[in-house]
This record gives C-alpha cells, sequence and structure tokens, in this order.
C-alpha cells in the first residue's frame, strides 16, 4: 500500500509539473499579446494625441495690432506687452502679418486688419490720405481704433498712446549740449514712417534747448533728413551714401537717429567708415545691438520707450473705452535715456523685469 | 489550482490535442484582429490628416471662378457668366460657412477666422459689384471692383499661408504616424515571432503528456515480456486515454505476480502434502513394525523354539525338530535382515525354507525348482524381496488349483543384470491388476492372513529405491490358468 502510495505521489508531481508548464506558456502567449496590444494602443494614442487639436484656450474680443516693421524688436515687445495685457481681460492681440508668406505695407495690413472684422484695431499712425480713409472705413465697421507712437488727426480715433515728442526732443538737445562746442553740425535722421507732427516737434525740442545754450555755445547747427523707405533697404542706402560722398570735415558731428532702423544703420556705418569718436551718434531704442554699441563707446546714448508700458497701456484705453464709454484722448507713455553711465544698471533692471 | 492541473490532466489525448492547436490560434487570430482593426483606423486618419489641406485648395479654386466669374461678367455681360457666379459664390459662402470662426491662441485658427470674415466682406463687394454693374453704376461699380480685387488678393494670401501652415503640420502627423506604423509593424512581427516560439513550446509540452507514458509502457512492456515481473509500476499521469491503458497496465502487472505467488504457494503446498502422506506412511509402517517387533522378543522366540527343538529330539521326532528348526531360521531371518542389504544366496536360502515351511504345513504340494547361476549368489541385493514374492505365488497363483503345484525359480545373468525369476503354474493374473501393482497402485491389504506383512509394493518400492531404477520388475502372466513369472531385472553391481 506504501508503494502504490509513494507511486502515486511521484505521479501527481510529474503530472503537476507538465501541467503548469504547458500553462505557463498559455499565460506567457496571453501576457505577450495583451503587451503587444497595450504597446499598440499606447503608440496609436501618441500619435492621434499628437494629431489631434490642442484646445487653446479662446478669447471674448479680438483686436489686431497693426504697425510699419512687425518683425522688429521694438514693435514686437510692444505686441507681446499688449499681448498678455489683453489675456488678462479676455482679449486676444493678433498681429496678422505673423501668418502671411508676403510682405504687406502697413497700409495694406490695415486694410485686411478692417476686413477681418476685428473687435478693435491698434495701429502706428501716420499722416497718410489712405490712413484716414482706412480710419473711416474702420470706424464705419464699427471697429475701435488706437493709435500708437504716431497719431492721426482723425476724431474717428478713440485715444492716441505715445510719447512726448517735444521732451524727447528736448532730451536730445541736452546730450548734443554735452557733447559738442562750438560750431556743430548736427543731423537729425529719421524714416518716412515718422509723422510730419512728430519729426517736427523733436526738431522744436532739439532746437529750443540748443538755443538756450546759445551764449556758451553758439553756432550748433541743425538739420533733418527723412529717408524715404518704401525700398526696401532704403536706409541702408542712404547712411552708406552719406558716408562715402561726404567729405570728412563736411560730415555732422552728431547725428540724432529717431528710429531704430537708422540708428543700427549709422552704428555699423561709424564702424566701417572708421568715424567712431568723430561722429557722435544719438539713438533710438534699446535693442541689444544699439546697447551693446553703448557699451562699446560707438553710441553715445539712446532713448529707450517703455514698450510694455506702450502695449499695456494700448489695452488699457481699449479696456476703459469699452466699459465705459469714454477714454482719456492721449496716454503718456515715459521714455528713458540710456548712456554709458547707466547701462549696466539699465540693463540689471531688465534682466529683472524679464525674470 | 491543484483542480486545474487535474482536470488539465484528465483531459482526454484528443481535447489536448484540440486545445493545442485552438489556443494558440484563437490568440493569434485575434491579435490579427485587433492589429487590422488598428491599422484601419491609423490609415483613415492618415486620410484625414491632408483633407484640410484638400478643402482648402477647393477653396482657392472657387475663389478663383468667383473672381474670375465676376471679372468676365464685368467684361462681357455675359449671362452664363452671371450664372456661374452665382453658383461659384455660393459654392464658396458654403465652404467658407465651414470655417471656424473662434478667437483662439492659435495662428491657423485665427488665420480661419479673418479668411472667413474677409470671405464674408468680398461676397458682399462682389455682390454689390455685380448690382451696380447691372444698375449701370460704373463709378460705383469700378471702385467696389476695385476693393473686392483688393480683398480677393488678400484672401489668396491668407488662404495660401494657411494651406502651407497646415501643410507642415500634417506633414509632421504623417511623419509621425509613419513612423508609429513602422513601430507597430516591428511589434507586431516580433509578437508573432514570440507566440510562435511559445505556440511550439507548448504544443511539444501537450505532446510529451502524450507520448511520454506511451514510451515508458512500452519499455516496461518489454521488460514483462522478457520475464522480469518485479518492475518499478508506471506512474499514472492524469486520467485520459494514456493514463487509463497505464493504470491498466500497472493492473496487469500485479494481477501476473499476484497469479504466479499462488501457483508457487499451491505447488508447494501440494509437494509439501505429498511428503506429509509418504512421511505418514513411512510413520506408520515403522509403528507397525517397531510394534510387531516389540511384541515379539526374539530371545523368547528363539528359546521357545530351541526348546522346541529339543524336546523333538528327544522324542525322536526329527522331522518336527528339522520343523522347528526351520521355522526358527525363518523367523530369525525375518527380524534380522529387514534393513539391511543381503546376498541373493541369503534370499534363497530364506526362498528355500518358506517352501519347506509350507510342504509341512501342506503336504509337500508344492514342487519347488531351481535353476540358479551359482556365480551370482553373491550379488547384493535388499533383505525380503524374494519371499513376498514366492508368497504371493503361493496365496494368490496356486493355492486353490487343481493340478500339481509348481514353483520355478532361476537366476541368470542377462545384458549386465542379474534376473531372478519366480514362476508358478496357477491362475495367473489379469493383465489390469499386473498394471496396478506394477504402477504402485495396488496395496496389499494388511489385516491378511497368510502373510508376513511384505507385500509387493514394498518390495517393488525398495527395490526402486536401492537399486535407482523403476523398470526392476516385470510380471507375465499368459492368460488365466496359464501361471504367472514374475522377473526382476536387478543391474550387476560390483
Amino acid at each position: 500500500m506504501n508503494e502504490k502510495g509513494r507511486n502515486t505521489n511521484n505521479k501527481r508531481t510529474r503530472g503537476g509539473a507538465f501541467a503548469i508548464a504547458a500553462m505557463c506558456a498559455v499565460l506567457f502567449m496571453l501576457a505577450v499579446t495583451v503587451a503587444s496590444i497595450y504597446l499598440y494602443r499606447a503608440r496609436v494614442k501618441a500619435v492621434t494625441d499628437e494629431l489631434s487639436e490642442a484646445t487653446y484656450e479662446t478669447y471674448e474680443k479680438y483686436v489686431i495690432m497693426v504697425t510699419s516693421d512687425d518683425d522688429s524688436d521694438f514693435w514686437q515687445s510692444v505686441y507681446e506687452a499688449a499681448k498678455s495685457a489683453g489675456k488678462e481681460h479676455g482679449i486676444f492681440v493678433d498681429m496678422i502679418s505673423d501668418g502671411l508668406n508676403a510682405d504687406y505695407t502697413k497700409i495694406q495690413l490695415f486694410e485686411m486688419a478692417i476686413a477681418s472684422h476685428p473687435d478693435s484695431i491698434i495701429v502706428e499712425g501716420d499722416e497718410s490720405e489712405e490712413m484716414l480713409a482706412l480710419l473711416e472705413r474702420a470706424e464705419h465697421e464699427g471697429i475701435t481704433v488706437v493709435t500708437m507712437l504716431n497719431d492721426i488727426q482723425s476724431p474717428y480715433r478713440v485715444s492716441f498712446v505715445g510719447i512726448s515728442n517735444y521732451n524727447l526732443g528736448q532730451l536730445y538737445g541736452y546730450q548734443v549740449l554735452g557733447l559738442v562746442e562750438e560750431k556743430a553740425q548736427v543731423l537729425i535722421l529719421s524714416t518716412a514712417t515718422i509723422n510730419s507732427t512728430t519729426e517736427s516737434l523733436i526738431f522744436s525740442g532739439v532746437q529750443e534747448t540748443v538755443d538756450t545754450a546759445a551764449e556758451i555755445k553758439q553756432g550748433i547747427n541743425l538739420q533733418t533728413a527723412v529717408i524715404n523707405n518704401d525700398d526696401a533697404f532704403a536706409a541702408e542706402e542712404y547712411v552708406r551714401k552719406l558716408f562715402l560722398n561726404t567729405e570728412e570735415e563736411e560730415l555732422p558731428q552728431v547725428i540724432i537717429c529717431l528710429d531704430e532702423l537708422t540708428t543700427t544703420c549709422v552704428y555699423q556705418a561709424l564702424i566701417d567708415y572708421n568715424m567712431v569718436g568723430q561722429v557722435k551718434l544719438l539713438g533710438y531704442y534699446d535693442s541689444d545691438t544699439i546697447l551693446n554699441g553703448i557699451d562699446y563707446g560707438v553710441i553715445n546714448a539712446t532713448v529707450s520707450i517703455n514698450t510694455e508700458q506702450l502695449g499695456s497701456l494700448c489695452l488699457e484705453a481699449l479696456d476703459e473705452y469699452a466699459n465705459t464709454g469714454y477714454v482719456s484722448d492721449y496716454y503718456s507713455v515715459e521714455t528713458r535715456l540710456i548712456t554709458s553711465e547707466n547701462l549696466s544698471e539699465y540693463r540689471s533692471r531688465e534682466v529683472s523685469v524679464d525674470e | 489550482m491543484s483542480k486545474i492541473r487535474l482536470s488539465l490532466g484528465n483531459m482526454s489525448v484528443s481535447s489536448k490535442m484540440i486545445l493545442a492547436f485552438f489556443l494558440p490560434t484563437l490568440l493569434l487570430f485575434f491579435i490579427n484582429l485587433v492589429l487590422f482593426v488598428n491599422m484601419k483606423s491609423m490609415t483613415t486618419s492618415l486620410d484625414e490628416v491632408y483633407e484640410s489641406n484638400n478643402s482648402l485648395a477647393d477653396m482657392t479654386e472657387t475663389l478663383n471662378q468667383v473672381q474670375g466669374n465676376v471679372t468676365l461678367y464685368l467684361n462681357t455681360r455675359n449671362t452664363d457668366s452671371l450664372e456661374e457666379y452665382y453658383v461659384q459664390s455660393q459654392n464658396y459662402s458654403d465652404q467658407v460657412e465651414k470655417l471656424q470662426d473662434s478667437i483662439a491662441d492659435n495662428d491657423s485658427i485665427l488665420m480661419e477666422r479673418n479668411i472667413k470674415k474677409m470671405s464674408e466682406e468680398y461676397l458682399d463687394l462682389t455682390n454689390k459689384t455685380i448690382e451696380a454693374k447691372r444698375g449701370e453704376n460704373v463709378e460705383k461699380y469700378k471702385k467696389l471692383y476695385e476693393e473686392s480685387e483688393n480683398l480677393y488678393t488678400y484672401i489668396t494670401t491668407a488662404i495660401f499661408s494657411l494651406n502651407n501652415e497646415q501643410f507642415k503640420n500634417n506633414s509632421k502627423s504623417y511623419s509621425s504616424m509613419m513612423s508609429a506604423l513602422q513601430s507597430l509593424e516591428a511589434i507586431n512581427m516580433i509578437t508573432m515571432v514570440v507566440i510562435g516560439f511559445t505556440n511550439l513550446l507548448f504544443i511539444a509540452l501537450i505532446a510529451a503528456t502524450i507520448t511520454g507514458p506511451l514510451v515508458s509502457l512500452a519499455a516496461t512492456a518489454d521488460k514483462v515480456g522478457k520475464g522480469d515481473f518485479e518492475v518499478d509500476l508506471l506512474p499514472e499521469i492524469g486520467m485520459d486515454e494514456v493514463g487509463v491503458v497505464t493504470a491498466t497496465f500497472n493492473k496487469m502487472i500485479l494481477s501476473i505476480r499476484d497469479y504466479i505467488n499462488r501457483l508457487t504457494e499451491s505447488m508447494e503446498a501440494e509437494r509439501r502434502l505429498q511428503e506429509k502422506e509418504l512421511l505418514m506412511e513411512t510413520h506408520l509402517k515403522d509403528a507397525q513394525l517397531k510394534y510387531l517387533q516389540a511384541q515379539i522378543n526374539p530371545h523368547f522366540l528363539f528359546n521357545t523354539l530351541n526348546a522346541g527343538v529339543q524336546l523333538a529330539m528327544m522324542e525322536d521326532a526329527e522331522n518336527t525338530g528339522m520343523y522347528i528348526q526351520r521355522v526358527a531360521d525363518f523367523f530369525r531371518y525375518n527380524i534380522k535382515k529387514n534393513h539391511d542389504v543381503v546376498s541373493l544366496g541369503d534370499e534363497i536360502e530364506l526362498v528355500e525354507t518358506y517352501i519347506y515351511i509350507l510342504n509341512v504345513r501342506f503336504s509337500g504340494d508344492i514342487h519347488f525348482r531351481k535353476d540358479i547361476d551359482e556365480r551370482l549368489l553373491d550379488a547384493k541385493v535388499p533383505s525380503m524381496i524374494l519371499q513376498p514374492i514366492v508368497e504371493n505365488s503361493v496365496n494368490y497363483g496356486i493355492r486353490d488349483i487343481d493340478w500339481k503345484k509348481i514353483i520355478t525359480l532361476k537366476v541368470y545373468g542377462l545384458d549386465n543384470m542379474v534376473c531372478i525369476s519366480i514362476s508358478d503354474n496357477g491362475v495367473g493374473i489379469p493383465q489390469d491388476k499386473i498394471e496396478a501393482i506394477l504402477s504402485g497402485q495396488f496395496h496389499a491389504q494388511e489385516d491378511m492372513v497368510d502373510s508376513n506383512g511384505v507385500g509387493l509394493d514394498n518390495v517393488i518400492n525398495r527395490l526402486r529405491l536401492f537399486f535407482g531404477e523403476d523398470d526392476i520388475m516385470d510380471i507375465i502372466s499368459e492368460g488365466e490358468d496359464q501361471g504367472t513369472e514374475t522377473i526382476l531385472y536387478l543391474p550387476m553391481q560390483e
């Protein structure tokens, strides 16, 4: 009986081993199947996630920003500020030149903007007829317009956000007095995008400031030049011509540039034609290039406009008008003069602001 | 768990094979199905990838048609182009309708919205232009046409830009889908291969549960066939068909062992029984003998008989004295020589003594003739072999016959044998009785009157034992009243 019993145990263990092995094989196959299906699904899901459109935040209001140079650092900075200010109010600020493959002029962009029926348009103004006409059309379509930096003389725009150009002129004027002795030529350079009003205000500011020191420093002569930048690269061409064709003695001692483009062109030309120190440069805007120029001593000073403020004030104006129906006619944006003395301080402040 | 084990083990062979085939096939089929379905959905998605591009291209086409027809109508006032304009502008309007106009932080979405708005404006302008043309307001329609043409260019550019943007996105999607497809192919391949191998293993395992027991069964059966019944019993794995055969085989081995044991036992028992019987007989005879011997005090007997002889002599009864002497001789021999080996001469002497006694009793009735080869008288033989034979002849052969009673004793040599023949001319013995005597089946009746107690079967047995031969005696009787001859064939011993 014992022998028989022992045999039965052996039977069971050997039979059991087989059965377990077979079941393990089956389970393993099942596991592999499940794993492959899971991997498959994961991969498919990853792809379909990629494909499916992400949900984007939607906004109630749509505002288009139109400038003469959408890609420039200056306007990009303004745009970012306006955009983030807008987000807080459920307003989306857009630059339609972003998605378009072709280059369009400001007028064309303005036209497209109006045709796109946004709630509002923020536009860099100028004195052209087309602008006036388009502004009227915008008003007709029920689109609120706010002008930036340069104003449009029209009742159809609700507000203007910009700087005091006369004050700007004064700032430049003081710098000039610091840079020259008697009998200096000063050239005030700008591109055609500038309003004549703006230009004349700045000119006045410089002139009158210089005049106040007329007893001490005589003979400071102011000239203006406006570059017609309908053609691409017109500014650079002009500057090059200026430095090539003018005799050294006849070059102005100080050049005041009223926009980023001309500032950068003259800065480069001073280096290229070896005129650093001979010709002083007072510039406009605080791009890295220009700040470096100050650092290297090529540019004596530059004016920075608080672009963030410009952007956010535009939105504030729109918001105010939307909520109350009334808005201030003019919002002032602060300007700042940057020289080699306060450069590092300015830079660190910018860094901390960014952070 | 053990239940599953048992149930797995107890599946019939055919079930196991069906399972081994069916299960992996099912698995593979299932995987294939899943993969196919997913593949299908992915290709559908792939198809949809460039749908947006297609629709935008269609839009451009329709827009061109609209603009073209407007221009054509303004140029020629052709009614066909006017009809076509209406058709196409409706088409375009429908297509534009499908564009989304939400304000979201995404260039593509915003552009769609702007295109939609611009298109709506555009269609409005073209309608007004057509109207103005029909109303013959030249200045108005020219102005409107210019505006609409402007918008047309803007919209075209916008659509173009959007198309490009979407194309970029779609291409990204497409390539990520393609790479997904490739990795899926890899997964697929690997899965198939792995499952294929595992399946092989699984089937091998199942097959092993079938063939393993069969092989050991065959090996064990072989051993049993060669006579080894002490093989180990086979392990019974489960109760499928093979298990049943194995169990039955084990039972068979046990039964065989059992049967052999029983057989051996019974044979041994029988042998022991036979031994016992023989022993019993011997003991019985021994007891009888001892009893008889105990009864006869030899000294008393001989002294008694000697006294008788003396008395006879004193009375001058010589014959009587002789007779009593011969009787004493007879009894002396009877007692002394019972266990010994004697010479043939001694035995013949005894026979003579016996005949003499009988003749005295039966008044010289029995004639005794001798024909003896003297040289053989020294042959060694067991005691008490001839006298019983003669006694039989007397008691059975010649006792009640009417004619002259003759007993003949012959001793001669033949072929290395000493032959002793005792024959009488009596009634003979029937053949069947002869056979009974020779085969030892005829037992002497123990209370025989006129018998010295040593039966013929005893003589035969002792002769057979002494000489180690069965064919020691022959009895010939030719028929009724033809007499009986008993011949002893004793091997010669030197």
